[in-house]
């Protein structure tokens, strides 16, 4: 059995130490808003936050992630309901960044995170932080989306 | 109260008056479809097939096409709500039935899978409403709760992993567990068309059972020793020697002496879809009574009605009996309109009878396994009358050698012959007003499938190696010391370029490619696509100036001055 935290509920898992995170979120816990793209990190479709740090998780090991409080895209905004959107996702949707919408969750977990450490990334820190992949091509949305988020958490309405 | 105009029609249908039974009339004999077609609730009224009203004044818009990232749910609702001045508030979206008016003509006629004709102000004003509506789907699409055909969890739920056969067309024909049994949390090994499948609990634990515990005996495709050098070689002797599938001309030739020629081959290599969602389809078949029978599928797609030809046949079931979900789609691009996965999800259902299994493929096996964009080579020759103070273009013309998705789709997918026929569309409609354009197009065998790509003709086959390119690097050479740029830019309903090194531009009288070049170049730094144009579309070695042998071809794929 690994113990682990998903989106603020203890949760038991009874899985191979080395299944990938992300395979144990979507198939034992029914998690799906992290999702599939490669297998191999380099997509970032599947990123979470593993106690606050922004992680690709279709490449670590639940065996490593024993006792550690991880979030996903289901978990950004709370309770949810109305209003109860994260800046970031207000953001999203004000922009209308998503295309097909697949890779969007992981885009969006991994800003949540740039964030954190730069309240205002200029156009180089969000290309270099924001290295997912998105098939539709919706990267210049993002750029102007992160901007916008930055400055909703910043104070503006 | 004020009387709306929707009030009037529900009055009138419901109340069997004179207004819906005119506006049914008049429409019957088109794709509307019957008022009793959409799934009618008890306090709805349809219109047609379509537009159904509710009593509480909602207004619900059948969306029979698959969403995958084009917006159509947004787009077909908020043209509903503007014929019928409603609040964007009002409406809402349902799937409707499986039904003969929602199919999509294109498909059935021609083999496309959609119109290419989406350019330009449609789109434009599309972009500038859902700004300012809201996209239906945009809380979904952020906070993770859109269901994609890999999110579908169903009771009992079994995920499939696969590994298809290592050589285009080959089959899987035994094989052997190396430990002899099947491991905890692996149900079965099923041979399923074109490969192999583990069936289990876990996809991961299945796929990795597959990498490590099972050696296949593979029945190889007819081309095992296929290779790119091989295939370059057969094209280019095709390009000088092939008798083409179709010749098209339009316009008159130049008839003047004068008259210089610049050629340059291109080449493009195959590319596959990579939709960010990984293929996969869920199927589940169900004994409902005694010995019949029901099949389910939930899969992202962009052709039920294929899907469900394709599931009854695999099922050896009638089509009434088949019931498709088409969930969001992780892109599309033309590569899921294909029926190889519903085919393997359908064989795999029928091995574990009663249980719902979702066949998953590895990104590995999307890229090996895809039905690629068509590799292709093309010579491109412009010819300009230098009988004038300024150069003019008086006519194009091109040689093309590629595959035809538009042959090997239906053959594939509902077993049709062969046509020979190359894509159709970029085929009948070059791009820009050539005063004289002419198309010899070859079509190269091979076993390597080919299949449709997001905009379908343009971008490949006839339309690759392409038009826009073409012209760009065409028009940034020159004819002694005269530049072709002006020449070329001015063929399309009299565009012109007033400096060649300003960048003022009158985008609305220009070509296509080119205010999209322009869009490109004003947001700098923006990432390219994924597509592979910027890193394909260049010519091969140099442009050929025939009257110039010494001087350096012009710039691929860019525009002097822009």
């Amino acid at each position: 059995m690994i113990l682990l935290t998903v989106n603020g509920q203890a949760r038991q898992v009874d899985a191979e130490p080395d299944k990938p995170l992300l395979w144990v979120l979507r198939e034992d816990l029914n998690v799906v808003g992290p999702k599939f793209g490669c297998g191999v990190a380099a997509c970032g479709a599947c990123t979470v936050h593993i106690e606050g740090q922004p992680v690709r998780s279709c490449a670590i090991a639940v065996g490593d992630v024993g006792g550690k409080s991880v979030i996903t895209i289901e978990g950004l905004s709370g309770s949810g309901g109305e209003g109860g959107l994260h800046a970031v996702q207000r953001a999203w949707i004000e922009n209308q960044v998503p295309q097909c919408g697949y890779c969007q969750p992981g885009f969006i977990m991994a800003t949540v995170a740039l964030l954190k450490v730069k309240p205002k990334p200029s156009d180089q820190d969000i290309d270099d932080a924001l290295n997912n992949i998105c098939r539709c091509g919706t990267y210049s949305a993002i750029r102007r989306a992160v901007h916008r988020a930055a400055a909703i958490l910043g104070g503006a309405p | 109260m004020t009387f709306t105009r929707r009030k009037a029609i529900i009055g009138g249908i419901v109340g069997g008056g004179f207004l819906g039974v005119g506006f049914w009339f008049a429409r019957e004999r088109d794709r509307l479809g019957g008022r009793t077609l959409f799934n009618l609730k008890p306090s709805e009224a349809g219109l047609n097939g379509w537009v159904k009203i509710n009593r509480d004044d909602s207004v619900i818009v059948a969306v029979p096409r698959a969403e995958m990232g084009q917006g159509v749910q947004t787009a077909l609702a908020m043209l509903v709500a503007e014929e019928m001045e409603a609040r964007w508030d009002q409406i809402r979206i349902e799937d409707p039935p499986e039904d003969g008016v929602y199919r999509n003509i294109d498909i059935l006629v021609d083999g496309l899978p959609f119109s290419p004709e989406e350019a330009g102000t449609v789109v434009d004003v599309a972009h500038w409403m859902a700004g300012k509506l809201g996209g239906v789907l945009g809380v979904k699409k952020v906070t993770g709760a859109a269901t994609f055909g890999i999110d579908v969890r169903l009771p009992g739920l079994l995920y499939a992993a696969v590994r298809n056969a290592p050589t285009f067309g080959g089959s899987a024909t035994a094989f052997n567990l190396k430990q002899g049994g099947l491991p905890e949390g692996v149900e079965k090994v099923v041979i399923v068309p074109g490969g192999i499948a583990a069936v289990g609990k876990s996809w991961w634990r299945a796929n990795k059972f597959l990498d490590e515990e099972v050696e296949v005996q593979w029945h190889a495709g007819p081309e095992p020793k296929l290779d790119s050098t091989t295939l370059w070689e057969r094209y280019a002797q095709l390009l000088e020697t092939g008798e083409p599938a179709l010749t098209r001309t339009s316009g008159n030739e130049s008839k003047s002496e004068k008259v210089q020629t610049l050629t340059a081959t291109y080449r493009a290599p195959y590319l596959a879809h990579a939709p960010m969602e990984p293929m996969n389809c869920t199927a589940q078949i169900r004994e409902h009574e005694a010995g019949k029978r029901r099949l389910e599928i939930w899969m992202p797609n962009q052709s039920p009605t294929l899907m469900r030809l394709a599931a009854a046949n695999a099922a050896g079931l009638s089509q009434a009996e088949v019931t498709v979900h088409t969930t969001f789609l992780g892109g599309g691009f033309g590569r899921r309109a294909e029926v190889d996965l519903v085919r393997q999800a359908v064989t795999c259902a029928l091995a574990l009878p009663g249980r719902p299994v979702q066949v998953l493929w590895s990104r590995e096996e999307d890229i090996r396994h895809d039905v690629y964009r068509p590799m292709a080579l093309a010579r491109w020759r412009a010819d300009l009358d230098t009988s004038g103070p300024s150069l003019k273009l008086a006519g194009v013309a091109k040689r093309q050698v590629a595959q035809s998705p538009t042959d090997q789709f239906p053959a594939r997918t509902i077993g049709l012959p062969a046509q020979g026929k190359p894509e159709g569309n970029a085929v009948e409609n070059p791009p820009y007003a050539f005063p004289a354009y002419r198309l010899d197009a070859i079509v190269a065998d091979g076993s390597v499938p080919v299949g449709f790509w997001r905009s379908v003709a343009p971008s490949q086959g006839a339309g690759y190696g392409g038009e826009g390119s073409w012209l760009g690097h065409a028009a940034a050479g020159r004819v002694g010391a005269r530049p072709c740029v002006a020449s070329i830019v001015r063929i399309d309903r009299g565009a012109s370029l007033r400096s060649r090194r300003g960048r003022r531009q009158d985008l609305a009288g220009e070509a296509r490619h080119l205010r999209h070049r322009l869009r490109a170049r004003r947001q700098p730094g923006d990432r390219a696509g994924t597509d592979g144009e910027r890193h394909y579309l260049r010519p091969v070695g140099r442009t050929l100036w025939r009257d110039h042998p010494g001087r350096r071809g012009g710039r691929a794929g860019q525009l002097p001055g822009l």
